[in-house]
């Protein structure tokens, strides 16, 4: 049995890992207000936990995964993903930014989240296998379907870059 | 094998856009006071129940004691020292009556079977 993991400990992981694990709670929600209350559980039992596994990313989101997924099944109503804005526009690039996450949302939710795990989650498509608990292959193809989606409905605003 | 399906360039894109933070986890306070909500509101409730129960149980009346003091008082009076002195100057044989009943209540009986001094006559 390990020690446990402190406060200060579980406010770190928060602060590193918690801008991409609410987009992908957020994703997978669509409610920004219960992706917050499915991260805060989260962590929060961290709290009673030994020391995380050596790859905590894949472990957090498997977490956030699971949450999410319950909190929807009891969800009386889901808000729709269209009022939810979930990313920071950098300067000047309000009108991008908002293209994005339109185009996000028009995903199929399971290639959306496989973009917003290996995009902001910075993971690997094999780590993300893992998380979903499916093979490498459908990960990669989910990925690889996504980003030509994504590039298609992007393509200007790519190019003026 | 799987195929490499990344684009650099359109993933540099995205990730010029980062995901807003979420609202802090609440305070260390706040986080002790979830964990020990249902022990605190346990041990509250059962203080409250103690409490009450105290209170009934001081306000209710003591009758025991009332009968402890309605027994000894009047044998507190009738063993002073003046009443006996009294009672001894005017009448040697009321003196005499009021003696044996009081020894009747003050002395233990040596004729009850289990008394204590019976028992130690036998010894």
């Amino acid at each position: 049995m390990g020690r446990k993991l402190t406060f200060q400990e579980v406010q770190n992981l928060y602060q590193r890992h918690g801008p991409a694990l609410l987009a992908y709670a957020t994703s997978l929600l669509t409610d920004r207000g219960m992706a917050e209350d499915v991260l805060h559980q989260v962590f929060l039992g961290l709290l009673g936990k030994s020391e995380l596994p050596q790859e905590a990313t894949p472990y957090l989101f498997r977490a956030v995964r699971n949450r999410a997924l319950n909190s929807r099944r009891n969800a009386v109503r889901l808000t729709s993903l269209d009022d939810q804005q979930w990313l920071v526009k950098p300067q000047g690039m309000m009108e991008a930014g908002l293209e994005v996450e339109r185009a996000l949302r028009e995903l199929p939710p399971e290639q959306r989240e496989v973009v917003v795990m290996r995009i902001w989650g910075e993971m690997t498509l094999a780590e993300i296998a893992t998380v979903l608990d499916v093979p490498a292959n459908t990960v990669a193809s989910r990925y690889r379907y996504a980003l030509d989606k994504l590039r298609a409905t992007l393509k200007e605003n790519i190019e003026q870059v | 094998m799987t195929a490499n399906p990344n684009d650099p360039k359109l993933e540099a894109y995205l990730r010029q856009f980062r995901p807003q933070q979420p609202r802090p986890l609440p305070g260390r306070a706040r986080v002790a006071l979830l964990r020990w909500r249902v022990p605190l509101t346990a041990a509250a409730a059962a203080v409250l129940v103690l409490s009450v129960s105290l209170v009934l149980f001081l306000r209710k009346p003591d009758h025991g004691s009332i009968v402890q003091t309605e027994r000894t008082e009047p044998l507190a009076q009738e063993t002073s020292f003046i009443r006996l002195s009294r009672a001894a100057m005017e009448d040697t044989r009321k003196f005499d009556a009021r003696m044996d009943l009081l020894s009747t209540k003050l002395l233990p009986d040596v004729r009850r079977s289990q008394g204590i001094l019976k028992a130690l006559a036998h010894e």
